[in-house]
């Protein structure tokens, strides 16, 4: 017996390691069989009604639609709720979201039994997303951009929304936005907002805007010679093809076609030569352009313009406040041009940031969460939230009424404030840009543009390649992601693919 | 009734239980589960329901036209950033390491400072100093050492150039400390002995120095060689790979299937080979240099 021994401390030690491991590990797998246990078997709704007294009841909004006075009768009905959190993720900027923390404390006002868990700073990539949807931990709604928002939807981890609201619903939103906020037929997202870029110029160097890129050449280069400075800063490569877009459609390319069916890239085309000369001949030859490294407010792009070393950038109104704090009344705002060789304009993506909700599966959300996520969505893309949008942050709206509004308060502001007479002027602009602008593919297959699009213009601005093979070199690395991804197949085209167009008509 | 032994397997067995788990959660799974997905077609539309297709991604990815260029790029980053920042840590650990250099913990203070900063905060700030011609690089360094610009959008030298001499600057602290503490090892009395022997200090360090961090290097060498080839940061930032892919890597490559494309199976794929190239090779040096053998 001599040669057992008594456990050490250091064994016991490890012992009690293991086992509160174990204990730790059976905790949190116990909680989550719980929650899995009450999303899959809690379908009772929520709402208990005690009384159902009719109601009619009239509707004063703060600034109401400007074409009817609205007089809403709805039947209202005493119930009891209960509780229920959810959780948004909000990628609002800081202007945004003093609009949005508004909208928030109405909703809460509105349905007290709801409770919004607010994510601040979140990213408005839906790919961000995708390990808490792997782990059934994502938030309950999101905000993100449309397209990222298709490709999410298409892997199936966003709600489809046709099925929970009337087709009439959606038609309340110009159709841009709806559009590029479906897949399918099925609508997955209700967008609060519509983007594009459009040509931001410093009017101590440009007076007028150009209209056609001819003359966008004649004022840089007067620009260059008289005040030495450069005429415009587009980093052409360094982007992903996001604002090149424009310029390739201004010459008349399209990204897809299809061939049976079957979608195709249509990148190697005459117009992407010309696309890419184009600026080639302005960066290299003419030496009116800087080629800048990064673009935005908070790039070299955004660096050079508020700092008047350059007349003309192309940027979107989400970095409006930045330069408009910078140059002030100095600052214009116009469509981009008229592509000279072809008639046509340089029709930048247009496209909308979404508010979606994700599925039960992905986020673990009770049916009553799903109730209050779709109410939430609704209100926040209703007429007072975008409106408040539009005037605190200048987010062009995309619910339709809003929308006439906003334009109508543009055309009719009564006031001798010259920082806001100057502001709607830009706006008027940024507004302008929105009618010649193509809806934004949000395809799962887009995302294979990006890269393909970025390594062939950077060989080519570098010199290594000529137009052709750049063209050529990026359809054939955009077949060979589609190829890799397993997207160049029938999947059916949405839509919105076939309005790869200038809308111009779209009210 | 259970023998001796038994009980001390058992025993030396809840030892290792916790380490175990450990290991199993943040390595293995991980690891494992990339095998898994880089035999499945997960990808956009199939991100919640992907199944089983066998050697498909890696057909596709032999098929690949980019392969044999980023796996140059690969040894190109690798070795061009590894060989530079062994040669100045060491050359700055010899310097510190000099018994009559008057301010020591002053200079090693100031040498180890670009460790102060995130790296990640460092690169953008080299990203910016190195914009031509406004950045600091372009704009006062470079013309005052009568060098010529070095622009990354527009010259592949200029990208390689920008890559290492930043990943230089971010890395060489580690590279310096490691040999310093390395050369404090060695036995003041061997240079004392060769003094006497009148050797001078090449000599030294041909036949005491080098010999005595031999070990040190080759370590340092594996652990650096795997690290940096799967570095990512300094290229996803400073050149997102380009012009074109001439300065992208496998690992940078993997992160825009993944997070690009979406393409989440062949990011895998790629992620596995990757690993499988940086353990081949470490096994190799390891056999080469005898690295472990003392490591017991």
């Amino acid at each position: 017996m001599g040669k057992y021994r008594s456990l050490s401390g250091t064994a016991i030690a490890a012992i009690v390691i293991v086992v509160v491991i174990v204990i730790i590990a059976a905790g949190v797998g116990a909680y989550y069989a719980t929650r899995k246990h009450i999303t899959t078997t809690s379908t009772t709704p929520v709402a208990t009604t005690t009384s159902s007294v009719p109601k009619t009841s009239t509707t004063t909004t703060t600034t109401p639609p400007p074409t009817t006075t609205t007089t809403t009768t709805t039947t209202t009905t005493t119930t009891t709720h209960t509780p229920v959190t959810i959780t948004v993720a909000d990628s609002y900027s800081t202007s945004e979201n003093a609009a949005f923390n508004q909208t928030i404390a109405a909703f809460e006002q509105q349905y007290p039994w709801i409770h919004v868990n607010v994510e601040y700073g979140a990213q408005d990539s839906a790919s961000n997303y995708q390990s808490e949807v792997q782990a059934g931990d994502a938030p309950n709604v999101l905000r993100v951009s449309s397209d990222s928002a298709g490709v999410a939807f298409a892997s199936g981890w966003l709600l489809n929304l046709s099925q929970y609201l009337p087709k009439s619903y959606f038609a309340r939103y110009i159709n841009v936005t709806i559009q590029d906020s479906m897949l399918n037929g099925s609508v997955y997202g209700l967008p609060d907002d519509e983007n594009s870029i459009v040509m931001f110029y410093n009017k101590k160097f440009v007076p007028e805007p150009p209209n056609t890129t001819n003359q966008l050449i004649q004022i840089a280069e007067n620009v260059n010679k008289t005040y030495h400075i450069w005429g415009i800063a587009y980093g052409a490569s360094d982007e992903y093809g996001y604002r090149f877009a424009a310029w390739f459609a201004g010459y008349g390319g399209q990204i897809f076609t299809t061939i049976n069916g079957k979608i195709y890239p249509d990148l190697n085309s005459t117009a992407m030569v010309n696309a890419l000369n184009f600026w080639y001949n302005l960066t290299y030859n003419l030496k009116i352009n800087y080629l800048a490294p990064s673009p935005g407010a908070g790039g070299a792009e955004g660096e050079l313009f508020t700092s008047n070393q350059t007349a003309i950038i192309f940027d979107g109104p989400w970095d409006l406040g930045n330069y408009f704090s910078a140059l002030g009344c100095n600052l214009g705002a116009a469509p981009l041009p008229v592509v000279s060789q072809t008639g046509l304009y340089a029709t930048p993506f247009v496209g909308a940031q979404d508010w979606v909700i994700t599925t039960p599966s992905a986020s673990g959300a009770t049916p009553a969460q799903i109730n209050a996520s779709l109410l939430f969505i609704e209100f926040v893309t209703n007429y007072s939230a975008e409106m408040r949008l539009w005037n605190i942050a200048g987010d062009i709206p995309a619910l339709t009424s809003a929308y006439n509004t906003a334009l109508k308060e543009l055309s009719e502001t009564n006031t001798t404030n010259t920082t806001i007479l100057c502001l709607n002027n830009i706006k008027k602009g940024i507004l302008e840009q929105e009618t010649h602008g193509m809806i934004m593919p949000n395809i799962p297959q887009m995302g294979s543009y990006w890269s393909s699009f970025h390594q062939y213009a950077s060989e080519f601005f570098a010199s290594k390649i000529n137009a052709t093979q750049a063209a050529q070199g990026m359809e054939q690395a955009f077949i060979q992601a589609l190829q890799q991804s397993g997207l160049l197949s029938p999947i059916p085209l949405p839509n919105s693919l076939y309005l790869l167009q200038e809308f111009s008509t779209k009210y | 009734m259970v023998s001796w032994n038994t009980k001390q397997k058992i025993i030396g067995f809840l030892y290792i239980l916790p380490l175990f788990i450990v290991v199993l959660l943040l390595f293995l799974y991980p690891l494992i589960y990339s095998v898994y997905i880089s035999f499945t077609n997960m990808a956009a539309i199939h991100f919640l329901h992907f199944k089983y297709i066998g050697l498909f991604n890696y057909e596709m990815m032999i098929k690949d036209k980019y392969l044999a260029t980023l796996l140059i790029n690969t040894v190109i980053w690798t070795l061009g950033s590894l060989i530079p920042m062994i040669a100045l840590g060491l050359s700055l650990a010899i310097i510190l390491n000099q018994k009559d250099l008057y301010g020591k913990s002053i200079f090693y203070a100031i040498l180890i400072l670009p460790w102060a900063f995130p790296g990640f905060i460092s690169l953008l700030v080299w990203q910016g100093m190195w914009v031509d011609p406004y950045g600091f690089m372009n704009r006062y360094l470079l013309p005052f050492l009568h060098l010529p610009h070095v622009n990354s959008l527009i010259s592949v030298s200029s990208a390689w150039t920008e890559l290492i001499v930043t990943n230089l600057w971010l890395s060489f602290p580690y590279y310096m400390t490691v040999f310093y503490s390395g050369l404090q090892s060695i036995p003041q009395e061997l240079y004392e002995i060769a003094d006497v022997d009148g050797a001078g200090p090449l000599q030294k360090f041909a036949t005491i120095t080098f010999p005595s961090l031999r070990k040190i290097i080759a370590f340092v060498f594996i652990t650096s060689f795997v690290f940096t080839w799967n570095n990512f940061y300094p290229i996803y930032i400073l050149t997102g790979g380009g012009p074109g892919i001439a300065t992208e890597t496998f690992t940078v490559y993997a992160y825009q299937q993944a997070f690009s494309q979406y393409n989440y199976a062949f990011a895998a794929a790629l992620s596995i080979v990757s690993t499988i190239i940086t353990v081949g090779l470490g096994i190799i040096v390891l056999k080469f240099t005898g690295v472990l053998e003392n490591i017991t």
